[in-house]
């Protein structure tokens, strides 16, 4: 049986940012992954640090994102997003090219407008812009867009270089990973825990859950049941084509999100539903959701037209009943913390410090007293 | 979108699949046969030309008497449809019982109106057949360095000539037509140079020598070949073949070296060769990527397994021809007749179940004797291209793999971009697959799956939705 400080449990972008932050407060840790590192939500995301508030509601999402509680979370991730590179001595590609968030119905514009004004409470910098105006900065947008709000900050990160960047980070200053070793047991002993997996058993003081779409069955584990809503959703990429789209594009009512990354290929996606979740293999992606997604990308850039679409793929999100994320010590529990849900990508640098802070005993850098595991524990309201 | 349910949906208008469309309506099935190039005949059939001048083989000319024959009779058929330009983008794996729903877009590729298509059938069989496989090696993308494939293709099709002096190189009976090609289009072949040695050559073509007398027509076909090349002198070297072709602007020569039984190069044996052209073929690779979307099971080299009756792991799902072996066109021809008839619910004629189990036999000879071995991947160097639609070398791909987390095909290819281009891998996915392997992959997975078969404009997607907006605000 081996010891350490803190068993980090999952190596998606949020338990490799806290183990790297945590051993860099001089913690020992060890991460526990089930597969391989970086493969499931963090391997098949998009990508986007979405900085503006983003859609409330994915195709078929029964509660709407609360966005003016998400704000000035986004704001904290922008600021801290901004140094993530020089931090690690890595490059991640991080782009802040900006973005458009584009309006086409009345609904849509009373949303547009609503949101710029939190935005600005908190600091975030967005224009808005009628349709006009907005086609003249971005030729590409269609004659339905009626108007948009541009910000700056909006950009994205490779996420294919983030979590292994921040593993590799925390690796440097003692990081113990153990890919293939899923957690099996989770039991409390004494003053800490030991967690159990097919190769062994280590005891530890404090364990992370960062198990994503897997976080309900991992502290189960420990004797709690928590409430959440895991599903899967869907990306679709063109073929590389020439400079077309210089920034992010989405919609502010409808499930959009588009980009073209540096090699030329064309990102859509706006978490359209899989086919279904599929928590022990790989979920399929819907042909449905496909035509849905890409029908709403036309709409709004038609050049994308006449591109050929390449691949498109499924990833679990560790959704939660209210869609708000979930962060912070589960009661009854002492010494286990989880830290999950929508948006993660975006909240991976920010998370990690609530983490730490959390573990240190310390004051949490932003107040996330209402996203605390709590609210979700079964029974509870 | 019109649906269409049917009886027997296959895919793929070569040998295999018109077999099997043939077989299909014998039994009393309704045929849908897709085929996505403008004509029938696979890769097989289209490189044979109507009217060929100088002694062809007389088993040639059988052949596409029978061609004519079967073509003209499903074309008759009032229970055959054969729709040409049918690309299959997409299957909906059956759920519950139900039917998979096959989504085609009809029409040339690059034309406006496509027209969508979604078929419902109550079985599928896969005829997708092969394409060539060409191992990478330093030079392997100079021009002046072709596929056999294209070679012939040129020769055949165009009446051109690659070039002046060349040599064929890589594995297999394949290459001897090759030559035969070559030769007509009035290029001195200097040489072939096949990878496997005597020693596994004898073991595969040599033993139970009985068992070939059954393949008769195949051995004569390779036959004519042979005496072709011996007639026009070209030398044939066992156990050899091309590791680096050097040239400026195209190839100008080609390093040869003698192989040991893995195909790793035998210190010392190197030797430089000078050529205008090089023809390299070095064995098949099934196109698995429809069967593998429906949930197929394949082998560790990467073919659908089946069984007695070419039926795949999944059910009313069958397979014929190269996607199940490569054993030339005798067996994708009995294996779809089987195919077909076993969709219709019919008992297949049992001279024909005979007939496959020989050629199959065969087909274990052709592995064992040309199989590709590992050694090859000691051939490139870093700087030696392993992708070429993204442009991304063996050097970078295993660096990857070494030095990063990133323990999974997919993560890998993602990261390098290996296998992302527009051919998806079709090239270059067993290649990477390979080298991926061998830098020791916790999940290699297999390049072929894809929800997507093949690349289509997003305007057609959107369309195959009647894009009804969602309630949701
Ligand atoms: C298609 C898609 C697009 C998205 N787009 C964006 C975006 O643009 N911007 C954004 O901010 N967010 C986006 N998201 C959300 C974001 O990517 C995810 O929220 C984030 O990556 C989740 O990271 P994670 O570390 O919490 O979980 P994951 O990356 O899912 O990692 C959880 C890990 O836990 C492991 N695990 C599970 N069970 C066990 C066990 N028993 N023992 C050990 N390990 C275990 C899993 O194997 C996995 O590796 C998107 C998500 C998807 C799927």
């Amino acid at each position: 049986m081996s010891t350490v400080d803190v068993v980090v449990i999952g190596a998606g972008v949020l338990g490799a940012s806290a183990a790297y932050r945590l051993a860099e407060k001089g913690f020992s840790v060890e991460v526990l992954e089930r597969g391989a590192p970086n493969r499931e939500g963090s391997g098949t995301t998009a990508g986007n640090l979405h900085i503006q508030a983003i859609h409330t509601r994915r195709p078929g999402q029964a509660v709407p994102v609360d966005s003016r509680r998400f704000l000035p979370l986004q704001k904290a991730a922008s600021d801290r997003w901004s140094t993530v590179e020089a931090e690690l001595g890595e490059e991640l590609e991080v782009r802040r090219p900006g973005g458009f968030m584009v309006a086409e119905t009345e609904d849509d514009l009373d949303q547009l407008t609503t949101k710029a004004v939190w935005e600005r409470e908190v600091g975030i910098k967005t224009e808005i812009l009628d349709g006009d105006t907005a086609r003249a900065e971005l030729p590409v947008l269609g004659p339905s867009v009626r108007a948009a709000t541009w910000c700056p900050d909006d950009g994205y990160a490779n996420p294919l270089l983030a979590g292994p960047a921040w593993l590799r980070a925390g690796m440097r200053l003692g990081v113990q990973l153990s890919p293939g070793t899923p957690v099996t047991g989770l039991e409390r002993r004494g003053e800490g825990w030991e967690v159990t997996t097919p190769t062994g058993t280590t005891s530890c003081r404090w364990v992370v859950n960062t198990a994503g779409p897997w976080i309900q069955p991992l502290t189960a584990l420990a004797g709690v049941e928590l409430r959440m809503r895991p599903v899967a959703i869907q990306m679709h990429v063109t073929v590389r084509v020439p400079p077309l789209l210089p920034c992010l594009v989405q919609h502010i009512g409808r499930g959009l999100s588009v980009k073209q990354v540096t090699a030329g290929n064309v990102l859509i996606g706006g978490g359209w539903p899989a086919e279904s979740l599929d928590l022990d293999a790989r979920s399929h992606a819907s042909l449905h959701s496909m035509a849905g997604n890409l029908a709403e990308a036309i709409r709004i850039l038609p050049p994308l037209s006449r591109l050929s679409l390449l691949r498109m793929w499924a990833g679990p999100l560790a959704a939660t009943p209210d869609e708000m994320p979930v962060i912070g010590a589960v009661p009854g529990a002492d010494g286990l913390l989880v830290a999950g849900g929508t948006y993660a990508f975006t909240f991976a640098p920010l998370w990690a410090d609530v983490l730490a802070a959390a573990v240190l005993g310390e004051p949490s850098p932003i107040d996330v007293r209402d996203l605390g595991p709590d609210r979700l524990i079964m029974g509870a309201k | 979108m019109s649906e269409k349910a049917c009886q027997v949906l296959i895919i793929g208008g070569g040998p295999a699949g018109m077999s099997a469309a043939r077989a299909a309506l014998a039994g009393g099935a309704q045929v849908v046969l897709l085929e996505a190039g403008d004509a029938l005949g696979g890769q097989f059939w289209r490189h044979l030309p109507e009217s060929r001048k100088g002694g062809e083989e007389q088993v040639l000319h059988h052949k596409w008497r029978h061609f004519n024959t079967v073509q003209r009779e499903l074309r008759d058929d009032p229970g055959c449809e054969v729709v040409l330009g049918a690309h299959v983008w997409a299957i909906e794996r059956p759920d519950g019982g139900q039917a998979p729903a096959v989504h085609v877009m009809v029409g040339p590729p690059d034309g406006a109106d496509r027209e969508p298509r979604t078929y419902l059938p109550q079985s599928i069989i896969f005829a997708t057949g092969g394409q060539e496989r060409t191992l990478p090696f330093p030079g392997w993308d100079l021009p002046g360095v072709y596929t056999a494939g294209a070679a012939q293709a040129l020769a055949k099709g165009e009446r051109v000539a690659v070039g002046q002096r060349v040599l064929v190189a890589g594995a297999g009976p394949f290459l001897l037509p090759v030559v035969t090609s070559l030769i007509r289009t009035g290029a001195t072949v200097i040489g072939v140079a096949e990878a496997s040695g005597w020693k596994r050559l004898a073991k595969g073509w040599l033993s139970r020598p009985w068992e070939l007398a059954a393949t008769r027509s195949k051995a004569g076909e390779l036959g004519g070949y042979l005496r072709e090349m011996v007639h026009h002198r070209v030398p044939y070297r066992a156990g050899t073949t091309v590791i680096a072709a050097h040239g400026e602007e195209s190839v100008e020569s080609v390093t040869l070296a003698r192989l040991d039984a893995d195909w790793k190069p035998v210190p010392g044996t190197q030797r430089r060769v000078e050529v205008d052209a090089v023809c390299v073929s070095h064995g098949f690779v099934p196109r698995t990527e429809l069967a593998l979307t429906v949930g197929c099971t394949v082998d560790a080299h990467g073919f659908v397994v089946v069984d007695d009756q070419q039926r795949t792991s999944v059910e009313n799902v069958f397979c014929a021809g190269e996607l199940t072996g490569i054993g030339g066109v005798d067996l994708a021809l009995a294996e779809g007749e089987i195919a077909g008839a076993t969709a219709a619910g019919t008992q297949p004629r049992a001279s024909v179940v005979k007939a496959r189990n020989v050629f199959r036999a065969f087909a274990e000879r052709l592995q064992t004797a040309h199989g590709i071995r590992p050694g090859w991947q000691t051939w490139p160097e870093p700087g030696t291209t392993l992708c070429r639609c993204e442009d991304v070398t063996v050097g970078e791909v295993r660096e990857v793999a070494a030095a990063t987390q990133a323990r999974g095909l997919r993560s890998l290819k993602l990261t390098t971009r290996a296998g992302l281009g527009p051919c998806q891998g079709r090239t270059c996915g067993r290649n990477t697959e390979e080298i991926l392997s061998s830098c020791g992959l916790l999940d290699p997975g297999r390049t072929a799956r894809r929800p997507i078969a093949i690349p289509v404009r997003l305007g057609e997607l959107a369309a195959t939705t009647s894009s009804q907006r969602e309630e949701t605000p």
